[in-house]
Order: C-alpha cells, then sequence, then structure tokens
C-alpha cells in the first residue's frame, strides 16, 4: 500500500507498507511409519517513509526513514497420518527489526555527468522471545563450550548491530548513444541465506542475525558500458562487477541440514568473492525481436578458521552453492502478422556445484564414506527451449475483453535437467541419484483475458 | 486511473505426459578415484602391545578393505625416544615392547609408507581422564516404548570429553543338543555305510564375542560439571538372542581432548544412514596427520593419546526376565528338513546341514520317496557355527 503526496513543486513524498509471506512445505510418504510434513515460513512487514526534494537545477535530495520487522519460523515437523510415529518438533520463531535512515543526493554536474551519492545508516534489532545459547570464547561453538543460556522476553531486544552504508554512482554519456556507469555500494545484511544442495529437495532458509551470528557486510563495485544502435532499435550492454563479502554463513562438515536446533553451532563465518562480467543485446523494435544475454559470473566463498576442525577446503575459496559460470539467455518473438506470433526462449545454465562420495573406507569398527571437496563436482548442465506460438483475437476496438490463445511446448528438447543429485544407502552400496521435474516436453494451450 | 488488469486462464488445458518429477541412477563421469591414507592410532595409557592400523580407501563399488602393507611406523616422544611397531598382520602395527603413555610428554607418529612417501602427525599429549565409577546393566525401556536392557554408565570428570568402544561376549546354546553325527564310514567289510558317529567336538556351548561398530561420544560443559550420569553404551531389546543365556561386556572409555571429539563427531554425523532425516552437510573430515612432502594431500585419520579405563559386567537371561518366550536362539532358521532318499547324500555331505534325528516318515503324499533322516541347518546343531566352543580366558560362570 502505499500513499504518495506532494507538497510543493520542489518536495514530494510518499508512505509505503508492504507484508510479504513466504513458506515452503515438504510432505513425506512413504510406506513406513516414517511420514511427516515438514515447513518454513517467514513473514516481513515493511513500512518507509520517502521524501523527494528539488534544491535547485543541480540537486536532488532523496531522504527517509523505514523500517522493516521480520518474523521467522525456522522449522517445524509434523506427523503426517494416523500411524506416523514421527515426533513433533517446532524450532522457536525468530523475529529481527532493521530500522534505517538515509539521505541521498542525486547531481547533474552537466548535461553529460550524473552523480548519485547517498548514505544510509541501519541498524538492526535481533529481538525475542527466544533463548540464546552463550558459548565460551577462544572455543569453537559445540554443546561443550556452552557457558549458560539466556532466556528474553517478546520482543526484549537480544543484541543490536548496525553501520553505515555508503552508496555512489555515476553515469557519463560520452555520446547520446554511449554512456558508461560506475557505482559503489557498501551494505550490511542483517538475514543470512543458507542453502543445501545434499538432498532430495534442496530448500533455502533464511536465519536472522542474532546473539551468535553477525551480519554480513559487502562492498560491491561495477562499472558499464552502454550503447545504442540504429536510433534505439538496438540496445547493448556489457556490466562487469566484483564484490567482496565478510560474514558469509554456511555449514560446517558434518552439519544437520534439517530442523537444526542449535545452527550457530553447525555454521561457520566466511569470506566471500563474486565478481561477473555480462553481456547483453536487446532488440526493441521490428518484426523480430527480443534479446540475447549472457554473462559470466563466478561466486566463491572461504571458510578458514583458526580451529582446525572449522577449516572447510583447506581455508581457500571454492565455488560457493550459488556459483554458475555461464548463464545464457535467448528471448526471441516473430510477428508473423497482426495476429499470429511466434516465441522461443532458450536457457543454459553451468550445474550447480555438488560434493560427492568418492571412496569409502574402514574406521572404528564399520565402512565409512570418504567424500570430495566441498563442492568440488557439478551436476550436470541445465539448458531448455521452449517454443510457443500465439494466435490473437480480433482487434476491433469496442469489444469488451480482448482475447488471445497461446499454444507452447514446455522443454521442447525434453532434457531431464537434473534438480538435484544425492545420494542413497542401498546394502552397503552408495548409490548417486538425480531427481528432476518436468522430464518431458509439456504441451499447454492457454487462453488469456484481458480487461 | 486507470487500473489495468490482466486476467489470464480462465480456462487453461494442460496436457501432461508425466508431471511427477522422476528419479533415476546417475554416473559422475569425472571422478577419478584416488586412493587416500587411512590411519587409525589410539595409544593408551595402559602398560601393553599398543596397536596402530594402516589401511587405504577403496573404490565405492569394492566392499573389502584394503590394508596398508609394508609401512614403517614409530611414535617419537618430546625427548627422542622412538617407539617401533612391527607389522603383525596385514596393516596392524603393534609395538615391539610394551608401553603406556606418560602424562605431560609429547608423541608424533610418524609412518613412512612402502612407497617412501612420509607422513608425521602433529604431537599429541595424553589427555588424563577419570575411572568408570558404574557400569550397569538395568531392564528399561527406551524413549520410543523399545523394552530391553541398557548398559549405562557413571562417570566423573577430569575429562569434558570421552569416547567409548566395548566388546561384548555372549553364550550361545544350540537349540537342539544332538549327539550324534551322521556320516558315510567304511565298515569292516569294506562298504560304505550311513552311520551315526559320536561327534568329535562340543557343539552345544559356545561363545562369541562382537565389538561396537558405532561411534559413541559423550561431552560435557560448564553447566554440566564433567560428570556422567546413566550415559547409555548399548541397549539391547528384549529378545536379542545375544542376552538368551549369558551376557559379558567389556567397556573401554578413552579420554579424547576437544579436536578428538570433533573428528569422531563429524564421522558419526557422517556416518551413512538410512534415514531421509538426518542430512548432513558432507565434506571432507580433516585428521591431525599431514603428509610431509604434500601438506595439502588428504590424509584421513587421527592420532589420540588417551588416558583409558575400562569395565566388565556380566548378567544373566534370568536376572531381567523371568519368562521364557522372549528368549530366542542365536540359530534363526531351524525348519526341520526330510529329504527324499535321492538327495540324501547331498545332505549327508552338505557342510550346512546337520542331522538331527532318524525317524519313520509320517503317512502323506510324497513327491519322492522320503528318507527316515531329518536334519536342520548347521547352526541349530553346532553352534561353532556363530563362535568358539572355548569360553574365553576371562569368562566366568556363576
Amino acid at each position: 500500500m502505499e500513499y504518495s503526496h506532494t507538497f510543493n513543486d520542489r518536495s514530494n513524498g510518499s508512505i509505503l507498507f508492504s507484508n510479504s509471506n513466504y513458506k515452503f512445505n515438504i510432505d513425506y510418504e512413504s510406506q513406513f511409519a516414517n511420514n511427516f510434513t515438514s515447513g518454513y515460513n517467514i513473514n516481513e512487514s515493511a513500512l518507509k517513509v520517502n521524501l523527494n526534494y528539488d534544491l535547485n537545477e543541480k540537486n536532488t535530495f532523496t531522504y527517509g526513514i523505514s523500517s522493516k520487522l521480520y518474523m521467522v519460523d525456522p522449522g517445524f515437523i509434523e506427523p503426517l497420518g494416523s500411524e506416523s510415529i514421527v515426533n513433533p518438533v517446532r524450532i522457536p520463531e525468530e523475529k529481527g527489526l532493521e530500522s534505517a535512515v538515509y539521505f541521498s543526493d542525486e547531481f547533474k554536474f552537466n548535461e553529460k555527468l550524473l552523480f548519485n551519492a547517498g548514505i544510509r545508516y541501519s541498524i538492526y534489532a535481533a529481538l525475542g522471545s527466544g533463548i540464546q545459547t552463550i558459548y565460551a570464547e577462544g572455543q569453537p561453538k559445540s554443546e561443550a563450550s556452552i557457558i549458560g543460556v539466556e532466556e528474553y522476553g517478546n520482543f526484549e531486544v537480544i543484541e543490536t548491530y548496525g553501520g553505515p552504508e555508503v552508496r555512489i554512482s555515476g553515469r557519463y554519456l560520452i555520446t547520446p548513444d554511449l554512456s558508461v556507469k560506475a557505482s559503489y555500494n557498501s551494505l550490511y545484511q542483517y538475514i543470512h541465506t543458507l542453502t543445501n544442495n545434499t538432498t532430495i529437495s534442496p530448500t533455502d532458509t533464511y536465519k536472522l542475525s542474532n546473539l551468535n551470528i553477525e551480519p554480513k557486510r559487502a562492498h560491491h563495485f561495477s562499472l558499464g558500458f552502454y550503447r545504442n544502435f540504429n536510433q534505439n532499435m538496438y540496445e547493448t550492454s556489457i556490466v562487469g562487477y566484483f564484490r567482496k563479502s565478510k560474514n558469509i554463513i554456511d555449514f560446517k562438515v558434518g552439519a544437520d541440514l534439517f530442523l537444526n536446533q542449535n545452527i550457530e553451532r553447525d555454521i561457520l563465518s566466511g569470506e566471500g568473492r563474486s565478481y561477473g562480467i555480462e553481456f547483453l543485446i536487446k532488440k526493441t523494435e521490428g518484426k523480430l525481436n527480443g534479446w540475447l544475454g549472457y554473462s559470466y559470473s563466478r561466486s566463491m566463498l572461504k571458510l578458514d578458521s583458526e580451529f582446525e576442525q572449522e577449516i572447510v577446503n583447506n581455508g581457500e575459496y571454492f565455488p560457493s552453492n550459488f556459483d554458475k559460470p555461464h548463464d545464457l539467455s535467448l528471448v526471441a518473438n516473430y510477428k508473423l502478422t497482426q495476429r499470429f506470433s511466434f516465441s522461443a526462449n532458450f536457457i543454459y545454465q553451468t550445474g550447480r556445484p555438488v560434493t560427492i562420495p568418492i571412496g569409502k573406507y574402514f574406521y572404528a569398527g564399520s565402512e565409512q564414506v570418504v567424500y570430495s571437496d566441498r563442492n568440488e563436482f557439478r551436476i550436470p548442465d541445465y539448458y531448455r527451449l521452449d517454443l510457443s506460438f500465439n494466435v490473437e483475437g480480433n482487434h476491433r476496438i469496442d469489444k469488451l475483453a480482448h482475447s488471445f490463445w497461446t499454444i507452447s511446448v514446455y522443454n521442447v528438447l525434453g532434457r531431464n535437467n537434473p534438480y538435484s543429485v544425492f545420494f542413497v544407502n542401498r546394502d552397503g552400496e552408495i548409490q548417486a541419484m538425480k531427481s528432476s521435474i518436468f522430464a518431458v516436453p509439456i504441451p499447454t494451450i492457454t487462453y488469456n483475458l484481458k480487461f | 486511473m486507470n487500473i489495468k488488469k490482466s486476467i489470464i486462464a480462465g480456462i487453461l488445458f494442460c496436457i501432461v505426459l508425466q508431471l511427477n518429477g522422476c528419479v533415476e541412477p546417475y554416473e559422475f563421469e569425472e571422478v577419478t578415484y584416488k586412493e587416500m591414507l587411512v590411519i587409525e592410532a589410539v595409544i593408551t595409557d595402559e602398560f601393553s602391545h599398543q596397536e596402530i592400523n594402516l589401511s587405504t580407501t577403496f573404490p565405492l563399488p569394492i566392499q573389502v578393505p584394503d590394508p596398508e602393507t609394508g609401512a614403517s611406523v614409530r611414535i617419537v616422544d618430546e625427548n627422542q625416544n622412538v617407539i617401533v611397531f612391527e607389522e603383525q598382520d596385514p596393516g596392524q602395527y603393534v609395538s615391539r615392547s610394551e608401553f603406556a603413555a606418560q602424562p605431560g610428554k609429547e608423541y608424533t607418529l610418524e609412518i613412512v609408507t612402502s612407497q617412501g612417501e612420509a607422513y608425521s602427525s602433529r604431537p599429541q599429549q595424553l589427555v588424563e581422564g577419570s575411572r568408570i565409577d558404574n557400569l550397569n546393566a538395568t531392564r528399561t525401556k527406551k524413549g520410543d516404548g523399545t523394552d530391553g536392557v541398557a548398559i549405562v554408565l557413571d562417570s566423573e570428570g577430569k575429562s569434558p570429553f570421552y569416547r567409548y568402544a566395548f566388546k561384548e561376549t555372549f553364550k550361545i546354546v544350540s537349540p537342539f543338543a544332538i549327539l550324534k553325527d551322521l556320516k558315510y564310514i567304511t565298515n569292516d567289510e569294506g562298504d560304505i555305510v550311513l552311520a551315526q558317529v559320536a561327534k568329535t567336538k562340543k557343539e552345544l556351548i559356545c561363545y562369541r564375542t562382537e565389538a561396537s561398530d558405532k561411534i559413541i561420544l559423550s561431552s560435557s560443559n560448564a553447566l554440566t560439571e564433567n560428570r556422567l550420569e546413566n550415559f547409555l553404551i548399548r541397549f539391547l531389546e528384549t529378545g536379542d538372542p545375544r542376552i538368551s543365556y549369558r551376557y559379558s561386556i567389556l567397556v573401554k572409555q578413552y579420554a579424547i581432548d576437544s579436536e578428538a571429539y570433533a573428528f569422531y563427531s563429524t564421522l558419526k554425523d557422517l556416518s551413512v544412514s538410512e534415514s531421509v532425516f538426518s542430512q548432513s552437510q558432507p565434506g571432507f573430515i580433516r585428521g591431525n596427520i599431514f603428509s610431509i612432502d604434500n601438506p595439502d594431500e588428504k590424509v584421513i585419520g587421527f592420532f589420540s593419546v588417551s588416558s583409558v579405563a575400562s569395565e566388565r559386567i556380566f548378567f544373566d537371561y534370568l536376572d531381567f526376565y523371568d519368562q521364557f518366550y522372549n528368549r530366542n536362539p542365536f540359530a534363526t532358521n531351524c525348519t526341520k528338513i526330510r529329504p527324499s532318499v535321492i538327495h540324501l547324500p547331498r545332505y549327508v555331505r552338505d557342510e550346512n546341514y546337520k542331522f538331527y534325528e532318524k525317524s519313520t516318515p509320517p503317512p502323506g503324499n510324497y513327491l519322492r520317496k522320503p528318507s527316515d533322516y531329518v536334519f536342520v541347518p548347521a547352526g541349530c546343531v553346532d553352534c561353532t557355527v556363530f563362535g568358539s566352543n572355548v569360553p574365553p580366558e576371562f569368562w566366568v560362570d556363576e
């Protein structure tokens, strides 16, 4: 919901209120008494007051305050069906409040050069109710290093973090068709993503910073060149970026990935380094239009520690769960006549990194599995082609509603793109399994109405 | 204000050939198998011949462990005293002389393989621990309602981390006490005949020893003051044939430091399990032994110097049960088989079957003429199929 108001010809403002909810559920059914349903939920409510003020021809100020309340239900599991003997477990809810004040200036140096500089100060408060465990300093966090527990009431402040965030960007028009943009951002991120890519159903969960988990800090640089050809019929761009982050969290070796009640014991804080370059060509006019984009990007993570047991991959940078070096996408539309058109959509992405078993050995009286380095291998590349054919209804102006048909085939090539690769133990033999969704071409017919 | 709404799909026809996600086996092509050295080395303060095991990893499809033979294994203390280990069995290296680890000294493990690759551990000190105060067996129900006998332990302090290993020995009694074997012998006339002969070995009462195959760890922190009470070591369900007669368990308590604890607990977390629930982050488990020539080489295993305490208890079936309906024999399938006359010689010669009795076949329709002899699977008569008929030297019958 947004309410805008213009104060005078120099200033205006708006108040924005929003609420969003994201959740996922996993239902498991088999012939054993292990059927369960589990889920995760995150709710965000945000309030933002934004004001704009034109100081003079050259400067426009934008400033305001914002506040966001996070409420996370980190996970629950319940028995599914009357025969299930699963014990219900619910991980206590987490709450956090992120507030910020910001100020930025858009400075028009001249017709060609435009700057935007801003500063934002954000404060995050981890809120109760909840129980936080206190661990001894100078030791890895584990059950053995617990020295106390602290209980917090509802909305009681557990810990605060905060700091300034700076943004500087500039755009220079070399010619009316060619421009260059550069920017630098520093930012804090108080909500962390934890991904797991080893189970049959890879999921992302979000974890709020709290007493034991610090927020993520990042510095982001980008530089891009933009060129239009043929009176803006073709838009092209080359953009590169580099980002350095601290306090990225990821799981320790052996960490419990599912419904972990004490996640701070099972995660490590690392440094991240990501960079990339993206090429884009867009054709906006003509019978044939669409765009082609290719990007090469790397996302690397380093988990090093003074404690031997916390070091992952010898403390060197390795591909993170999101590392996707090659990403190509092509969208093309061809308008045959006023009423008939074709479109095609092609995507190619490098497969996600994965850690796999590479051998077995005998230890402590039984057979054990030895795994590769974290994310040393990749699942197969993802590519997919979708084709569709559109038939528009007649173009009478006085019609009540405009209708059109679309006949399309999703995944024309029928590729069984792996959704995840995981391992099962079959009578002592380790077997890799690949799960894919929509592994065959799927034809669809859609009837659309537009009012 | 112009509200534009786009409503899509009043009617949506989806012709779907296969909506379910499909799961199929997958082979990783680019994986070249590299062998890694596995070192299992635990030195204790018990004055004895200490043992170190060396092996290598083996590829996934193969199920046989691979011992590492011909290596030179030694432990060097901070005063450069060397304790030499000699290979007794493939991959098993035993100290030439008996010794006990001393507190306050640093011990380093040094290995040179038969290929000349050198490995060294980081120096380790003896982790001090305490005795086992109490080792008890009690009849109890587990949290999920399973009934059985629990072996529990009380131990006080000194080390916050312990690792436990046990060896259980139990008495096996054959379900059928048969005095004779059925064999083909040459009689006085020189003919080969079928006869019942007295058994040459004892087959009724045997003893079997099994070692623990799961990693058992305990940890305590400032809140629990390093005290363990009623810590569960082993749970034997009611009906487990191991406790059907007389059972004994030897529990060893190894005091370990936090690095060793982290190693073993990560190993335990990654132990292959069937459950869909327990998903653990896989990865390589770092130990404390490194290659001298190539420090980045992956070496599996941990060298720890532990103070060890051990305790043994015995108990009988009748200590906890007064009904025999829960008493199961170790031999499970004892179906009696009466072979036909044609198949009889096959059964007499088959080691997997033992003579049960000679009896007239009951009247009935038989496909082939039945013989007068009944057999059962060998384990139902001969307990040496499962164990040894010689009681271990520590065994006491009460």
